[in-house]
């Protein structure tokens, strides 16, 4: 799913944003409030140690386990990314 | 910190300095040097001789912790400091020029760029805690072709440390007018008694880990040996089978997991051959928690790291995927019990010991040794520099020194995609035979090469 397509439904938007509200408490306390939900988070600061504790993050708020196949520098590239993997639509296939 | 901006200062030492200054006692105790490490680009063209000069000049102007003294037990902070003395000469970065006997020139002639790496890595930095705690090296290899080696004190510079002073020599040589980043200094990090409940997390594991027996090629010895180090640079055809392997175990943030596993399946293959059988891999693997300046620029200088311990059963080794696996879910279980923050707390309670006591108690907690083996995945080497000191960028690594205990390390890294591995031990910790067990191994698995 490529990481500018719209979301769909207002719920859909909700993840988005919860994801964003989510990153900015515990990994990335700058972000910018007006940071858009398809804009590149590792330019916003994500490193190798913010990833992980992103799939942490995945795993405790949003109850989605990440398979190793899933880490992929697409799926945690954005919000939107990072929504559609938990929506089990991302491009990397779920091992 | 700008140029004439020379004040007397303190720098205290970072959690991580700490434990780094005990491990370059061992080396101290092994062969009279530091815990140092080479860091080596290759670069098209000649090199430029009078702005190398230069910039060995400039440098410790611009950024004057190049400069500072390390001074072990600083009173007024209680734990060791660098310190900056305003009356102390700026000496330039040493700075040396080497070529092979096949290429013409005045240079000092070696026989060969390994056997120039083994000098290097020999040569003592920060003796009784003075400068230099860099060097460079300059040595033509081919006509068209050469080397810039920088050679760095561990209880200064770290591995991205180390790459971020690159990035800024890079920008220093283009623009001589460049001012480079301010070093931040640290903040006191809370009391001591919010710092002991903090590091309890870790505390439990390595109580759980004081359980295992995990030898390492120094079986848990203070050894006496010189660094000895095997650097394979894999070419283009054998980094893209390299790049397939790394698919197979899942996306391409996997790449940590991987490099800890291929250096456990490495150590496995020496125990094994040693007749240890049923061994536990244990692993401090580094990640950095490195702070920003007020620009938002990463600090260059001191270590910025926190260990994460991984614990590798002999048969959990056999399959490198599912290894993987297991080793990503100890990640997220490290983070998720702070483990990560714990240690750094430990380390900045055990920063104001003695480095011996403190190696003492942890290798008396943990019957001799330290960890299996050292090892890291040093990353991209400079990300999108292409073009620095006036050639093209064809490659680059970084050579650590390890150590003993454990005794050996066995380290990866990537630059314009060219894979490269490089395997340092301590002389007497490792045999030729062993070397090449080992290497045997990690060709099997990175390269697909016959079953070892």
């Amino acid at each position: 799913m490529p990481s500018s397509t719209p979301p769909s439904t207002g719920r859909a938007q909700g993840l988005e944003q919860s994801l964003l509200d989510a990153i900015r408490e515990n990994l990335l306390p700058d972000l910018p409030t007006s940071f858009a939900i398809d804009a590149d988070l590792f330019s916003a600061g994500l490193d190798s140690m913010g990833i992980m504790q992103m799939v942490l993050l995945l795993e405790e708020r949003f109850t989605c386990t990440v398979q190793p196949a899933d880490l992929t520098r697409h799926n945690f590239s954005s919000a939107a990314a990072l929504a559609a993997l938990i929506r089990g639509t991302a491009a990397a296939p779920r091992a | 910190m700008t140029a004439g901006a020379r004040q007397s200062q303190a720098f205290p030492f970072t959690p991580s300095d700490g434990f780094i200054l005990a491990l370059d006692g061992l080396c101290h105790r092994a062969w009279g040097g530091c815990l140092s490490a080479s860091t080596e680009i290759e670069i098209e063209g000649s090199p430029d001789r009078d702005k190398l000069s230069w910039l060995a000049a400039a440098l410790p102007r611009r950024l004057p912790l190049l400069t500072a003294e390390l001074c072990p037990a600083h009173v007024p902070l209680r734990c060791p400091c660098w310190v900056l003395r305003p009356d102390a000469s700026v000496e330039p970065l040493p700075l040396a020029f080497h070529r092979l006997g096949s290429v013409a020139g005045d240079e000092e002639v070696v026989d060969s760029v390994e056997q120039l790496r083994t000098r290097l890595l020999r040569m003592p930095l920060h003796v009784d805690g003075r400068p230099p705690h860099v060097r460079i090296d300059v040595a033509r290899h081919a006509h068209d072709r050469w080397l810039l080696i920088i050679t760095w004190s561990h209880v200064l510079l770290d591995g991205v440390g180390i790459e971020l002073l690159v990035r800024s020599m890079a920008r220093l040589w283009q623009d001589p007018h460049e001012v480079l980043p301010d070093h931040l200094p640290l903040e006191p990090d809370g009391s001591a008694w919010q710092r002991f409940q903090d590091s309890a997390a870790v505390g439990k594991f390595f109580f759980k880990l004081s359980g295992k027996h995990f030898p390492s090629a120094s079986q848990g010895r203070i050894v006496r040996g010189a660094p000895l180090h095997f650097v394979e640079s894999f070419s283009a055809g054998e980094s893209k089978r390299y790049a397939e392997a790394l698919r197979t175990v899942g996306g391409d943030l996997m790449t940590v997991f991987f490099h800890a596993v291929i250096a456990a399946r490495a150590h496995r293959a020496l125990l094994h051959a040693r007749g240890i059988r049923r061994a536990t891999i244990v692993m401090g693997v580094p990640a950095q928690l490195r702070p920003k300046t007020s620009e938002g620029e990463p600090v260059i200088f001191q270590n910025h790291m926190t260990m994460l311990y991984y614990v590798l059963e002999n048969d959990e080794l056999d399959d490198v995927t599912s290894a993987c696996r297991l080793i990503m879910r100890q990640n997220v279980e490290h983070l998720r019990n702070k483990h990560h923050l714990s240690f750094s707390a430990f380390l900045s309670l055990a920063r104001h010991l003695p480095g011996r006591l403190m190696l003492r108690l942890v290798r008396w907690q943990q019957r001799g040794e330290l960890v299996s083996l050292f090892h890291s995945w040093t990353g991209t080497f400079a990300r999108g520099m292409d073009f620095a000191f006036g050639g093209r960028v064809l490659n680059g690594f970084h050579i650590p020194g390890v150590s003993a205990p454990p005794g050996s390390g066995l380290f990866f890294s990537d630059c314009q995609g060219r894979k490269a591995v490089v395997l340092s031990w301590v002389d007497s910790c490792l045999n030729s035979d062993e070397v090449a067990i080992m290497r045997k191994q990690w060709r099997h698995d990175l390269l697909g090469e016959t079953s070892p």
